[in-house]
């Protein structure tokens, strides 16, 4: 080896035992886990290696050339035989058992009654589908953009649950309204979940609820669920169940000692329990649930738990909080919205209830005889 | 051995294919039972893999490499060069036999899938039956023919009819491309199957989402394919020369076959991208199932085996400039420019996590989810990193990188001399290196179109009952794509030598 070459060598050594601490570093202080540091090593060395190479004198003829073909063959076959061992793997057998559960042992979950059981088997039906994959749940799986989270699921009503899962297109919530996740939900389960499946599923997704006490996530501002607890309010949906005949349709009340829903920060009687004296806008979801639950104490205000469910009442809840803006969406920023194409959509997808429920019935009975 | 007995071996084991299509049509009437044989040690999946995917490495070589020939042969034509004609006309000879090779392992492959997966043989072909038996074998047909007689009219149509056979060789490669569109419309079918199924007319079983981006995918693919194992044989050929003459013209050949190959290689990613959106968009759980989930490793090889070819044929540039007079003047620039290329792959292939499922599954060396991101997931404020934007800003850099090298190699010959055959021996086991890659890329990236099914043969439409329907690990698959790239390179090499040893003898 020339002299040049040794310096040559050399500095480049230098350079790389450099360069190998500083890009560890870097990239820590970046914030990458270890892995990804590990990966830029790899890197770093290649590229040393590479330069080496690049610099390196030039390669005499051999007169056994076929042995050197052979070495070619060899270094590529160990190479990339090896990253791809070297990469992170996975069991088969999950996936394997997975698949023995889809095409054979499925009609095992038909059989179960249990109510906790049936959950248990809806979580197994869920991972052998994959849902994941779309759908981040308790911090798990799917990125947030590709799916609705459905932690809080289970407050919506079984009606919406298997629409969603059935007829995915009937309705598309605003931030999945896009060309690439439009029809990102598949549309074949009536034909690929069976009925024990499909009942353990439901089960499943009913029972996911995040906190009894909490609004759930995202009500507060969703158009959809504000439009339907403005029929619960108006009497609409349920007549027995009428806000608006004390408090008045737009939040003006209509009954001495009525709570008047337009502005966030007046107060309520001073007779009631403590949380009903603070201004609207500080109640805490639960404030909010409890009054229309259960009443307001000493005033007309009755609680409605026997005839609203629990899901209903966040509805409700939902639609007051507008009048007055107080959780954000406003009256104002409600109507600007309904008058967008989504807006359009979303009036249009709430009139044909009779419809929609007509076809997922239709869709159910695909299920019967899967 | 004769070409002549390689024409007779095509056409009998064609006409056998045929018959015995026929015969499965006609068997596929009645209800066929699922097959209770299993291949022993290996199972009825690898059987079919291995034959498959070295049939498909030799279809794509002989349908890429027709291109390049008639191309070759054109510009011979136009500017008197007559190393255009020699490289046309050898890599012809290599084809002839290669032909041979993809009919013999096309019939094994129709043999073997009838025997051990004759309920999805007798499906599809009930269903492809005009494509499968028509359309294809008369394709086949006329390709191979033309061929031949391509091949057997070279000298005799002479220099005059010289755009006579430039016409045969044409239609050489129409039919080509009509029989590789006609086939991959079962295979793109099997992933993508029109909704409904039921009542669909062959024109729409035919026309699927992925049926025009995987001809597309293919074409490209084959073009490149077939540059790349033209400067494999120059490789070869130049190891073996004897003479300085021969040498300079596999030195010329093996940057031809190289340049060709990147030509075609720079689109492919691109394609790639359409191909996989055209699969997303047809069932986004697919794409996820690919990107995200199972197959997303898979990828990270994809990514890093393409890097290898790019940083290869830069490298290729390099030495290539080494013999020409006056181009040190550029050793500076293109050194910055494999640190981009190399920097570049590394964010290509940065993935959100590194494990190889969307969620962690037991087994995977990690007690907990928390555990898992804290040393192998992408923290958010990075997490941009594993997304498209960055890995398309990321391919477009070494793109550039490489465009930019090709830009300076000219520059360098417009002021310098070159002198073929004197280029560094190295050389010759990078041509070698890079088809491998190529092959073995190619192999291991069709096998994961095929797994993208799941557990379906044909996608919600025929599930996979057997005992491999699932998807085998990263591992597993590099050591098969090991062993079938082993397969193909061994029938290749003995190919090449058996129709050219006797162009670099001494003698000749």
């Amino acid at each position: 080896m020339s002299d040049a070459n040794s310096i040559n060598i050399k500095r480049k050594a230098i350079i790389a035992i450099i360069a190998l601490p500083s890009v560890w570093i870097i990239s820590y202080l970046l914030g990458f886990p270890i892995l990804f540091r590990w990966m830029f090593a790899v890197y770093v060395v290649v590229i040393f290696l590479f330069f080496l190479l690049l610099d390196a004198p030039a390669m005499e003829r051999r007169k056994r050339g076929g042995l050197s073909i052979l070495l070619t063959f060899l270094i590529g076959s160990v190479v990339y035989t090896v990253i791809g061992v070297g990469f992170p793997q996975y069991d088969p057998k999950i996936e394997r058992e997975k698949i023995r559960k889809l095409t054979t042992g499925r009609m095992e979950m038909a059989k179960i009654e249990d109510p906790v059981k049936l959950i248990e088997a809806g979580k197994d039906a869920y991972d052998l589908y994959e849902c994941y994959n779309c759908h981040k749940l308790k911090g798990k799986g799917g990125a947030k953009s590709r799916g609705p989270e459905l932690d809080d699921i289970g407050w919506e009503s079984a009606f919406y649950i298997k629409e969603a899962l059935l007829d995915p297109m009937a309705w598309i919530p605003d931030e999945f309204d896009k060309p690439k996740l439009r029809d990102a939900m598949p549309d074949y389960y009536s034909e690929e979940l069976n009925e024990g499946e499909y009942k353990a599923v439901m089960a499943y997704l009913k029972s996911l609820r995040l906190s009894a006490d909490k609004m759930p996530r995202g009500w507060w501002t969703e158009p959809r669920i504000i439009l339907e607890g403005k029929n619960i309010y108006d009497g609409i949906t349920n007549p027995s169940v009428n806000c608006a005949a004390c408090h008045g349709r737009d939040g003006k009340s209509v009954m001495s000692g009525a709570r008047e829903m337009r502005d966030a920060n007046a107060k309520g009687s001073e007779k009631t329990d403590v949380s009903r004296k603070k201004p609207i806008k500080e109640w805490s979801d639960k404030d909010w649930f409890d009054a229309i639950k259960k009443g307001v104490p000493e005033t007309a205000m009755l609680g409605w738990g026997q005839a609203l469910s629990d899901s209903d009442i966040w509805k409700v809840a939902a639609y007051c909080a507008t009048l007055s803006g107080a959780k954000g969406m406003t009256q104002e920023k409600l109507k600007a919205f309904l008058e967008t194409e989504h807006g359009k959509l979303l009036t249009s997808y709430l009139k044909k209830e009779d419809e929609r429920k007509e076809k997922v019935t239709e869709l159910e009975g695909e299920i019967e005889g899967n | 051995m004769k070409i002549k007995n390689i024409s007779l071996v095509s056409v009998f084991t064609s006409l056998l294919v045929l018959g015995l299509t026929i015969s499965a049509y006609a068997a596929a009437q009645s209800d066929i039972p699922e097959a209770e044989f299993t291949f022993p040690y290996i199972g009825n999946r690898v059987v079919i893999w291995l034959i498959s995917e070295v049939h498909l490495l030799f279809g794509a070589f002989i349908l890429g490499t027709p291109i390049f020939i008639v191309v070759c042969e054109y510009i011979g034509m136009r500017t008197k060069d007559m190393r255009y004609e020699r490289l046309a006309k050898e890599i012809t000879k290599v084809t002839l036999l290669c032909y041979a090779f993809t009919v013999l392992f096309g019939g094994m492959f129709a043999m073997f899938l009838f025997a051990l997966y004759p309920k999805l043989s007798a499906y599809l072909l009930i269903k492809f039956f005009p494509i499968a038996v028509g359309v294809y074998s008369i394709l086949w047909v006329t390709e191979s023919t033309l061929m031949y007689l391509y091949w057997y009219t070279w000298d005799t149509l002479g220099a005059r009819k010289k755009g006579l056979h430039l016409a045969m060789g044409i239609g050489v490669n129409i039919s080509g491309f009509l029989t590789m569109a006609a086939i991959n419309s079962v295979a793109s079918f099997m992933l993508t199957p029109p909704k409904p199924v039921e009542g669909a007319t062959l024109w729409q079983l035919v026309n699927n989402a992925t049926w025009i981006p995987l001809i597309l995918h293919r074409l490209l693919g084959n073009v490149c394919f077939g540059g790349f194992i033209a400067a494999m044989i120059a490789g070869y050929m130049s190891i073996i020369s004897k003479t300085k003459e021969d040498r300079a013209f596999y030195d010329w050949q093996g940057f031809v076959g190289t340049l060709i190959g990147m030509a075609f290689l720079l689109p492919i990613p691109i394609m790639g991208y359409i191909y996989s959106l055209e699969i997303y968009k047809y069932g986004a759980e697919l794409g996820v199932y690919q990107m995200s989930d199972r197959l997303s490793m898979f990828y990270e090889i994809n990514g890093i085996l393409t890097g290898v070819l790019f940083v290869g044929a830069n490298y290729y540039i390099w030495l290539s400039m080494k013999r020409i007079t006056g181009a040190e003047r550029f050793k500076s620039i293109i050194k910055i420019g494999f640190i981009v290329a190399f920097i570049s792959n590394a964010i290509w292939v940065i993935p959100r996590h590194f494990i190889a499922t969307m969620i962690l599954e037991p087994g995977m060396g990690y007690a907990n989810e928390a555990e898992m991101m804290a040393s192998a997931e992408l923290p958010s404020h990075l997490a941009f990193l594993s997304l498209m934007p960055a890995k398309n800003i990321a391919v477009t850099l070494i793109i550039l990188v490489t465009l930019l090298n090709y830009i300076l190699y000219w520059r360098a010959l417009k002021k310098g001399e070159i002198v073929w055959g004197k280029i560094d021996a190295m050389a010759d086991y990078v041509l070698i290196f890079q088809s491998f890659t190529v092959i073995w890329l190619m192999a291991f990236m069709g096998a994961v179109r095929e797994l993208n099914r799941k557990f379906y043969h044909v996608y919600l439409h025929i599930k996979d009952y057997t005992v491999d329907a699932f998807s085998p690990t990263l591992a597993y698959s590099s050591v098969l794509t090991t062993i079938i790239t082993a397969i193909f390179f061994a029938l290749l090499s003995f190919a090449i030598w058996l129709m050219l040893h006797k162009e670099v003898a001494p003698s000749k």
